[in-house]
């Protein structure tokens, strides 16, 4: 008896697997990074950061490749990327490709054609403006090709509809007195089943270029008291 | 007992023979003329056998010798494995006959090839030198003659086994002793066969070699009168053309690498490149590429020649050398690479590279995706702690107020106040006096109250640049 339910068990977890393959153009699940706040697998997410030096594009990267495997894609249409703060988050040169569009049409067609494809785990695309029709071919594109898409936005896009499957709000925080990691404060905007406002802490460890995230400490105001 | 590498076998009276195998099993005492059975005592069930193709390896030696072409016109099959380039006139044009080699070895390994050179006075020199020798590149000294053979085996000299074996019975196993020996002696038991082998070492002797020819261009091309109008004439033009040569490579086992297309319109030349990641011989693959490259390509009206010419070939199944992986994805990322170059151009579909160089701008290098690269090769240059993201193609100037200990304590920057909360600095960065201008700035990493962090630099002369912010 316990042997037919092991082999049941065995069974459906054999079919699960299979399921998960077909869903996921055979990709393995990426880990994630912590208990509750990840970046989803398979996925197109959006972060909105506060301006130049927010650090946005470091905590979407050094997220974004827990989430994915294979060939990563960084679009730099503003030609500013600077390869070795590459290193620094533990992303191996090695299996980038930085591509330099010309204008923003041309970069939507690079990461279009950078999404669909396989080979490709993770594209990196900081996108200013983007139609809705844009965000639907970017969606689109990822379900096709299996991997992550990253689309870095200003702030200001929040009020957009949003086409990603994730959609965090950044701002950057004073760093830690002692070690001097870089830290952020993340609002998920939105993600399907979970509770917009959400907030998480991120911290970034320079030394191992890994990020840990966690939920955010309620402000520490006493309860009222009904009177 | 190494568990992976590689056994090139063949089938003699029935049985599996080692005709070569990887350095590791090497190592394990595998050796050439070993029954696959002994070697497998040795090694174990880990390494793979491949089984020898004396023709393709003969194939693929022709073609590195007209590869070798870029190095000298003159270069000659020696052998099963070997080549001879006949070098006169051309080390100068590599800075002198070291940097040579070195240039020479460097392509080689970009191609995955691992090989022994020498250069020397005569074929017969360097042929024993490269052999037998210690060294993976040497340079023997002009006018040296057999004095460089002398403590070389006798092996290298190219003997017939017998002769070799019967010098050993005689103790004689070096070249230098064998040029000890007087030479009236030696015809008598050994013919004429050893005093020819030391001529032909010493240069005493001419040794003759055949030439490789040159590869033959691969052309096609045609005048049009009255002239091809249109991007639709234009690439069914094309598109023949590529029927066409496609053919002529098919015969040979070879696709195209690199195409250049020639169109000439009355007042100018319009030229195209189309680069592939891979050998090609598909006529729908080149055809859809080279439309890419003829959609970004304002075209000339009236086209009055189109002309066509592989710029580049290899051997089909041939991938260029890069740096990502070869998985089971590993085709369609060189379909995108291919797509990618064609439609942006091959000069924004990059890979990065770090170079040792202490000014940040000149600390890395773009390489395009396309090229060959050396994939053993060590990266120059590690993990420099402390690098903003965005690097500003120009540093900008800014207004920054000083702390007493003259740090960033307040800047103005796109319109905004950025008040500092923590500064990390100065590092300074300069470059010697041979670099025109030569560079000389403080750098300072600098996190504002509210988290955001820039790079600036303060100069001599007291000005404040932003260089780039850690985005």
């Amino acid at each position: 008896m316990q042997q037919s339910t092991s082999k049941r068990a065995e069974t459906i977890a054999r079919l699960e697997a299979a399921i998960r393959r077909r869903e996921h153009g055979g990709r393995p699940r990426a880990a994630s990074s912590s208990h509750r706040f990840h970046v989803e697998p398979h996925s197109l997410v959006e972060w909105l950061g506060d301006g130049d030096g927010s650090g946005v594009t470091t905590l979407a990267l050094a997220l974004g490749r827990t989430a994915s495997e294979g060939q990563t894609v960084l679009v730099d249409e503003s030609r500013v990327l600077h390869p070795p703060a590459l290193l620094e988050i533990g992303l191996d040169l090695h299996e980038g490709l930085v591509l330099r569009p010309r204008d923003p049409r041309e970069a939507m067609w690079a990461a279009e054609q950078s999404l669909r494809n396989p080979a490709v785990g993770l594209v990196l695309w900081p996108v200013d403006r983007l139609r809705s029709h844009q965000g639907r071919r970017a969606k689109l594109a990822v379900e096709r090709g299996g991997g992550v898409g990253l689309l870095v936005r200003p702030w200001r896009a929040r009020k957009e509809a949003c086409w990603a499957d994730q959609r965090f709000l950044v701002s950057p925080l004073p760093s830690v007195a002692a070690s001097g990691n870089r830290r952020w404060r993340i609002e998920v905007a939105y993600r399907r089943g979970s509770v917009p406002g959400e907030t998480f802490e991120a911290t970034l460890n320079h030394e191992t270029g890994r990020v840990c995230v966690v939920p955010e400490l309620a402000a520490a105001t006493s309860s009222r008291r009904a009177s | 007992m190494p568990a992976e590498g590689l056994l090139l076998v063949t089938v003699e009276r029935e049985r599996q023979r080692v005709v070569a195998c990887s350095p590791d099993l090497e190592r394990a005492g595998v050796r050439p003329g070993m029954s696959v059975a002994d070697a497998r005592g040795l090694c174990g069930d880990g390494p793979r056998t491949v089984e020898h193709d004396p023709a393709a390896d003969a194939t693929a030696l022709e073609s590195l010798a007209r590869w070798c072409h870029r190095f000298s016109p003159v270069v000659a099959r020696d052998g099963d494995d070997r080549l001879l380039l006949d070098v006169t006139g051309c080390p100068h044009l590599h800075g002198g006959e070291r940097p040579m080699l070195r240039t020479m070895r460097e392509a080689l390994a970009a191609r995955r090839l691992d090989g022994r050179l020498a250069l020397a006075d005569t074929p017969a020199l360097a042929r024993a030198v490269a052999g037998f020798g210690r060294g993976t590149k040497t340079v023997v000294p002009s006018g040296t003659g057999l004095a460089a053979a002398r403590r070389l085996p006798v092996e290298s000299l190219r003997l017939a086994p017998a002769t070799v074996v019967a010098l050993r019975e005689l103790g004689v196993t070096t070249v230098g002793q064998l040029d000890r020996l007087p030479r009236s002696t030696l015809p008598a038991r050994f013919g004429s066969e050893i005093a020819h082998r030391l001529d032909e070492v010493a240069g005493r002797r001419p040794e003759t070699v055949t030439p490789v020819r040159p590869l033959e261009r691969l052309r096609v091309g045609r005048s049009f009168e009255p002239p091809v109008v249109g991007r639709e004439q234009v690439e069914h033009v094309v598109g023949r053309f590529l029927g066409q040569l496609l053919e002529r490579l098919r015969a040979r086992r070879e696709g195209v690498v690199r195409l250049t297309i020639l169109l000439q319109a009355e007042s100018d030349t319009t030229t195209l490149e189309v680069g592939c990641a891979r050998s090609i011989d598909s006529p729908d693959r080149l055809r859809r590429l080279v439309g890419l490259r003829l959609e970004r390509t304002d075209l000339p009206s009236e086209v009055s020649r189109v002309s066509m010419e592989v710029a580049e070939r290899a051997l089909l199944g041939w991938r260029r050398q890069t740096l990502f992986a070869e998985d089971e994805h590993a085709s369609e990322f060189d379909d995108l690479v291919e797509r990618l170059s064609l439609r942006l151009g091959e000069r924004s579909v990059l890979r990065p590279e770090l170079v040792a160089d202490a000014q940040p701008e000149r600390a890395f290098r773009w390489r395009s995706a396309l090229e060959d690269v050396d994939r053993s090769a060590e990266p120059a240059v590690g993990l420099v702690p402390g690098r903003p993201f965005a690097l500003l193609a120009r540093p900008r100037r800014l207004a920054v107020v000083e702390d007493d200990d003259g740090r960033p304590e307040r800047f103005e920057a796109q319109g905004r106040t950025h008040v500092v909360g923590r500064v990390w600095g100065p590092e300074r960065i300069g470059t010697g006096w041979w670099r025109e201008p030569s560079v000389r700035r403080d750098y300072f990493r600098v996190e504002t109250t509210t988290g955001h962090r820039f790079w600036l630099y303060r100069t001599p002369s007291g000005a404040w640049f932003l260089h780039g912010n850690f985005d």
